[in-house]
C-alpha cells in the first residue's frame, strides 16, 4: 500500500507559575525558571538553530503562558539566571578536579561545563538575555508558531462560577502575548486542557480559532466525531477544538512504556546534589543545608533494582534517534490506517509539556529535533504543520459539535484540581472575583483618581496570581505545599486590603508601592476590563 | 542594600526588608478567612459521576437551629445533554452551616441543582439556599442508543425467587413545598440504565439488605413478586436505598406506563447495582516543573 499523506502537528506547552521575589537576594522557587531555562528552553532553541542551519523544513507549535513570557522578560530574573549559570559553572569546575582520577566521571563533568558555557553564550550573547527573543525570530522564520494561554494559567472549569474571571484569564493572556510579540496568537492553550462547553464563545470574543482538548473531549462530543480525534470539530462558532492524539501521547509521556524510561537515557534522579558530601556541594544547595537537584547527573537509567552505571551520552544520542525513527515510522503506519475511513488527511496532534523535554527527560529536546528532521525526509509522507496552517491548508467543512468537558490531568476531568487537598481556595477564590465584579461595575461611570487607578489595576493582578492552576496543583502532588498555600494565601490577602483600602478610600502609596513591585506582572492591565 | 521602586512610582523607594515587612503586615491584617462569606450554596462538577458543593449559610437565615440540615440534590432532564424523563433527587444530611463536601451522583451527562434546607418538626422542608444549575460531562461517546433507547429484555427477566423488596414503614417524604420537580410525560430514558445494559459497565454485586428499593407510596404497598406485575403509581418516587453504597437512597421520578423502567426495577431487584464508570484514564502530565508521574 502506498504511503499515504498526513499532518503531525507537535505542540510544546511552555509554562510555569509566575515565581519572582525581588524582596530577597535569593530565592529556591525561582529555580524552577533557572532549571528550564537551561535544560529545556535553551536546548530547544539549540535544536531550533541547528534544525535552520541545515534547512530543515519544519513546522512546530509553541505554546508560552503569560507568566513565563513575564518572567523570561524579567530583568531581575534575567540577572538572576546569569548568577546562576556563573555558579553551576564553578560547580562543574570543582567536579572537573574532584572526578581526575576517574575518567569517566570526569569527562562528564567537562560535559556540563561545555553545556553550561554554551547555555550562558546562547542567552547573554545570541539573545541578549531575552529568550523571547530567539522565539520571535524563529516565528519569523516560519517555523514556530506562536501561541498562549491564559494569564496565570487559571484551570477555567473551576473558575467559571464568575464568567468574567474566565475572561479576565484569557483576554489577559492575549494582551500579554500580543505586548510581547506585536501579533494576536491564532491558538490558545487551555490550561491543563480544561475545557467546559460554552468556553469557546469567550474564545471567539478574543480573537482565537482553535484550542486543544484531550482525546475524550472529541470522542465525548455532543456528535459523535465522524472523524475520530484526527479533524478537528467546529465547535458551532468556527472556533476549532483539535484533540490530543493518544498513540504520539502515551510513546513519549508514559514513564513506563514511554521513550524516556529507556536504560540509557540519563537518570533524572541521581543527582550529586544527593549524593556529595555535605560540606562539598553545601555552597551549590539551598541555604547550605537543604539537598537539592544541581542538574549534575553521571548516571543511566540502568534498569530496575540495578546499581546506577555511568551515563554514555553518544549511546543516549542514538537511542533518542532510533526512538524518533520509531516515532515516525508508528506515525506513518497511522496515516495509513487512518486515511481509509476518512474524508480528508489526517492531522495528528501531538501536545506535551514543554518542560518534559530536557528536565525530565534529559534527550527530549535532541528526539525532537530527530523527529523533525525524519518528518521532513523523502521516507515518509508526513508534514509537520501548525494548526492554524491546517486550517487554511483544509478548507473541508468540519463537522460542527461541542467537545465534551475535559481535561489533560489524571482522570481526564477536574479531580487534580479540586480535592481534598486543595478545596479549600475556591471559595476563596470565587468571592475576590465576585467582589472585584462587583466594584468594577459600581466604578464603570465614576471617575477614579489616579492612586484608585493603580489600586484597582494592582487588585486584578492580585487576583489573578491567586488564579493560578499550579497552587492547587502542587498542593495536590504534595511537593512544595507551604510554598503554594502560602502564594495564594498572600496573593488574597493584598487582595483584601487593596479592595478594602479602595473602599474606604485608605490607598497608602507605600504599601501600594511594595505590592506593585511585589507582584510586577502584566504591567498595562486595566480593571474596568474585568466584567 | 537593594532598593526597590515601582514602575509607577519612580521616586518612591523600598527595601527588601520593606518589602517583607509590608507583605507580612498585609497578609497578617487580611489574609481570607471566610467569614465575610455571604449565604450560598455552590455547585461545581468535578467528572462525570462527581460534583463538588460548598455551601455557607448564614446563622440569621437559619429558622431552628436544632433543625437538620439536608442538601437535597436533584437532576433536572430537561437541561440534560439527552432527553429524558427520569428526575432523581437524592438527600444528604449536613452536619455544618459552612463546609465542602464531594457528592457522587448518578448519572453523567446531567444537568444537577441542590437546596439547602431544614427538615421541620412536621416533616416539612423549608428551602434556605439554592444553588445554581451544574452540568456533569459525558463519560462515554455519544451512541445510536443515545436518541433510541435499547433494552434488552432478556436481562431484564429474573426469576422470581430471585426478588426480593422491602418496604419500608411510613418513609418520612414529601411536603417538599418549594423545590420538588414534576414528573413529565415524556418518554423515559436515561444514560444510566441503557449504560448498564449496552456497554456492560462495572456491575457491584450488594447485599441483599442495602439492595432494596423502595415506592415512597403508603397507600399502594405491593411487595413485588416478579417483573412481570410490577405496578408502579405516578407521581410517588420510587426509592433506591443506599444507592451504590453511596450513603444516600436515590428517589426516582419516572412514569409507570414506561417499560423501561419496569426493567429497571427488575434490574434493581436482582441484586445488581449500578455502578458509574469512574474514567480509567491515566495522564502523565506535569504542570511546569511540578511532576513527572
Amino acid at each position: 500500500m502506498a504511503m499515504q499523506r498526513g499532518f503531525l502537528s507537535i505542540v510544546l506547552h511552555a509554562h510555569l507559575p509566575f515565581v519572582r521575589h525581588p524582596e530577597y537576594d535569593k530565592f529556591f522557587e525561582e529555580i524552577w525558571l533557572f532549571e528550564a531555562m537551561t535544560e529545556c528552553y535553551i536546548p530547544l532553541i539549540r535544536s531550533l538553530e541547528q534544525l535552520h542551519q541545515d534547512g530543515v523544513n519544519y513546522r512546530l507549535t509553541l505554546s508560552l503562558s503569560p507568566p513565563l513570557i513575564s518572567m523570561l522578560s524579567n530583568e531581575l530574573l534575567q540577572s538572576r539566571y546569569i548568577a546562576h549559570l556563573n555558579k553551576q559553572i564553578e560547580l562543574t569546575e570543582k567536579e572537573i578536579i574532584r572526578t581526575a582520577g576517574n575518567p569517566e566521571y570526569q569527562r562528564l563533568a567537562r560535559l556540563y561545563r561545555r553545556l553550561y558555557l554554551d547555555t550562558l553564550d546562547i542567552f547573554s550573547h545570541q539573545y541578549d538575555c531575552n529568550l523571547l527573543t530567539a522565539f520571535k525570530k524563529f516565528n519569523a522564520l516560519g517555523h514556530l508558531e506562536l501561541i498562549t494561554c491564559a494569564a496565570t494559567h487559571g484551570f477555567l472549569p473551576l473558575l467559571n462560577k464568575n464568567e468574567a474571571a474566565v475572561r479576565n484569564q484569557i483576554n489577559t493572556g492575549i494582551e500579554t502575548f500580543i505586548s510581547h510579540f506585536g501579533f494576536a496568537p491564532e491558538g490558545f492553550w487551555l490550561p491543563e486542557c480544561g475545557y467546559y462547553p460554552s468556553l469557546e464563545k469567550h474564545l471567539k470574543t478574543a480573537g482565537i480559532n482553535y484550542f486543544f482538548v484531550d482525546t475524550h473531549g472529541i470522542e465525548n462530543a455532543s456528535e459523535s466525531p465522524r472523524n475520530g480525534v484526527y479533524a478537528p470539530l467546529n465547535c458551532g462558532n468556527e472556533v476549532m477544538a483539535f484533540a490530543r492524539d493518544p498513540e504520539s501521547s502515551r510513546q513519549v509521556w508514559s514513564s513506563t512504556e514511554g521513550y524516556p524510561g529507556d536504560y540509557d537515557y540519563r537518570e533524572y534522579y541521581s543527582d550529586i546534589g544527593f549524593e556529595l558530601e555535605l560540606d562539598y556541594i553545601a555552597p551549590y544547595i539551598l541555604d547550605g543545608h537543604t539537598r537539592i537537584n544541581t542538574g549534575i547527573k553521571y548516571h543511566r537509567i540502568t534498569g530496575k533494582n540495578l546499581p546506577k552505571e555511568i551515563y554514555q551520552p553518544k549511546q543516549a544520542l542514538y537511542k533518542a534517534q532510533l526512538h524518533a525513527q520509531d516515532f515516525i515510522n508508528k506515525r506513518q503506519l497511522q496515516i495509513d490506517r487512518l486515511s481509509i475511513d476518512m474524508d480528508r488527511p489526517p492531522m495528528i496532534v501531538a501536545p506535551y509539556d514543554a518542560e518534559l523535554f530536557g528536565h525530565w527527560w534529559y534527550e527530549g529536546a535532541q528526539w525532537l529535533e530527530c523527529v523533525l528532521r525524519l518528518a521532513d525526509s523523502d521516507t515518509n509522507a508526513i508534514q509537520t504543520i501548525s494548526c492554524a496552517d491546517y486550517l487554511k491548508q483544509v478548507v473541508t467543512p468540519h463537522q460542527v459539535a461541542t467537545p465534551s468537558a475535559s481535561t489533560w490531568g489524571d482522570q481526564g476531568y477536574s479531580s487534580f484540581w479540586i480535592n481534598e487537598s486543595n478545596n479549600w481556595i475556591y471559595p476563596l477564590l470565587h468571592k475576590a472575583a465576585a467582589d472585584l465584579e462587583k466594584l468594577v461595575l459600581a466604578l464603570q461611570s465614576s471617575k477614579v483618581n489616579p492612586l484608585q487607578e493603580r489600586a484597582l489595576n494592582q487588585a486584578v493582578r492580585s487576583l489573578l496570581l491567586a488564579q493560578a492552576s499550579d497552587w492547587p496543583f502542587i498542593m495536590k502532588t504534595g511537593t512544595t505545599v507551604e510554598y503554594a498555600k502560602k502564594r495564594i494565601t498572600d496573593h488574597l490577602a493584598r487582595f483584601n486590603y487593596l479592595l478594602d483600602s479602595i473602599k474606604t478610600n485608605t490607598i497608602n502609596e507605600r504599601s501600594l508601592s511594595a505590592l506593585e513591585v511585589l507582584d510586577d506582572v502584566f504591567p498595562e492591565i486595566d480593571f474596568r476590563s474585568f466584567h | 542594600m537593594t532598593f526597590w521602586q515601582s514602575r509607577y512610582n519612580p521616586q518612591l523607594k523600598l527595601s527588601q526588608q520593606d518589602l517583607i515587612d509590608i507583605s507580612k503586615e498585609i497578609t497578617q491584617a487580611y489574609a481570607p478567612d471566610g467569614s465575610h462569606m455571604q449565604s450560598e450554596l455552590v455547585l461545581m462538577p468535578v467528572d462525570p459521576v462527581t460534583l463538588h458543593a460548598y455551601w455557607n449559610i448564614k446563622n440569621n437565615t437559619i429558622s431552628n437551629l436544632g433543625a437538620q440540615l439536608i442538601m437535597r440534590v436533584y437532576s433536572d432532564p430537561t437541561l440534560s445533554e439527552h432527553p429524558s424523563s427520569l428526575k432523581l433527587s437524592f438527600d444528604i444530611k449536613l452536619s455544618s452551616f459552612q463546609g465542602q463536601q464531594t457528592v457522587s451522583v448518578p448519572i453523567a451527562a446531567t444537568a444537577y441543582s441542590a437546596v439547602i434546607g431544614e427538615i421541620n418538626a412536621d416533616n416539612s422542608f423549608s428551602a434556605l439556599v439554592t444553588s445554581e444549575i451544574i452540568h456533569v460531562p459525558r463519560e462515554t461517546p455519544v451512541t445510536i442508543s443515545d436518541a433510541v433507547p435499547v433494552i434488552d429484555s432478556e436481562s431484564a427477566n429474573i426469576a422470581a425467587d430471585n426478588t426480593h423488596v422491602i418496604w419500608q414503614e411510613a418513609m418520612p417524604e414529601h411536603s417538599i413545598n418549594n423545590s420538588e420537580q414534576p414528573t413529565q410525560e415524556i418518554p423515559m430514558f436515561d444514560d444510566l440504565f441503557v449504560t448498564e445494559i449496552n456497554n456492560a459497565p462495572d456491575i457491584i454485586h450488594v447485599q441483599r439488605e442495602n439492595a432494596a428499593f423502595e415506592l415512597n407510596n403508603n397507600s399502594v404497598r405491593n411487595q413485588y413478586t416478579s417483573t412481570n406485575n410490577v405496578t408502579v403509581p405516578e407521581t410517588e418516587p420510587f426509592i433506591l436505598k443506599n444507592f451504590n453504597n453511596q450513603g444516600y437512597d436515590l428517589k426516582v421520578y419516572a412514569n409507570s406506563s414506561d417499560s423501561e423502567f419496569a426493567n429497571i426495577l427488575a434490574k434493581q431487584e436482582s441484586g445488581f447495582y449500578i455502578s458509574p464508570k469512574k474514567p480509567n484514564i491515566t495522564k502523565l502530565n506535569s504542570s511546569g516543573l511540578g511532576l513527572y508521574l
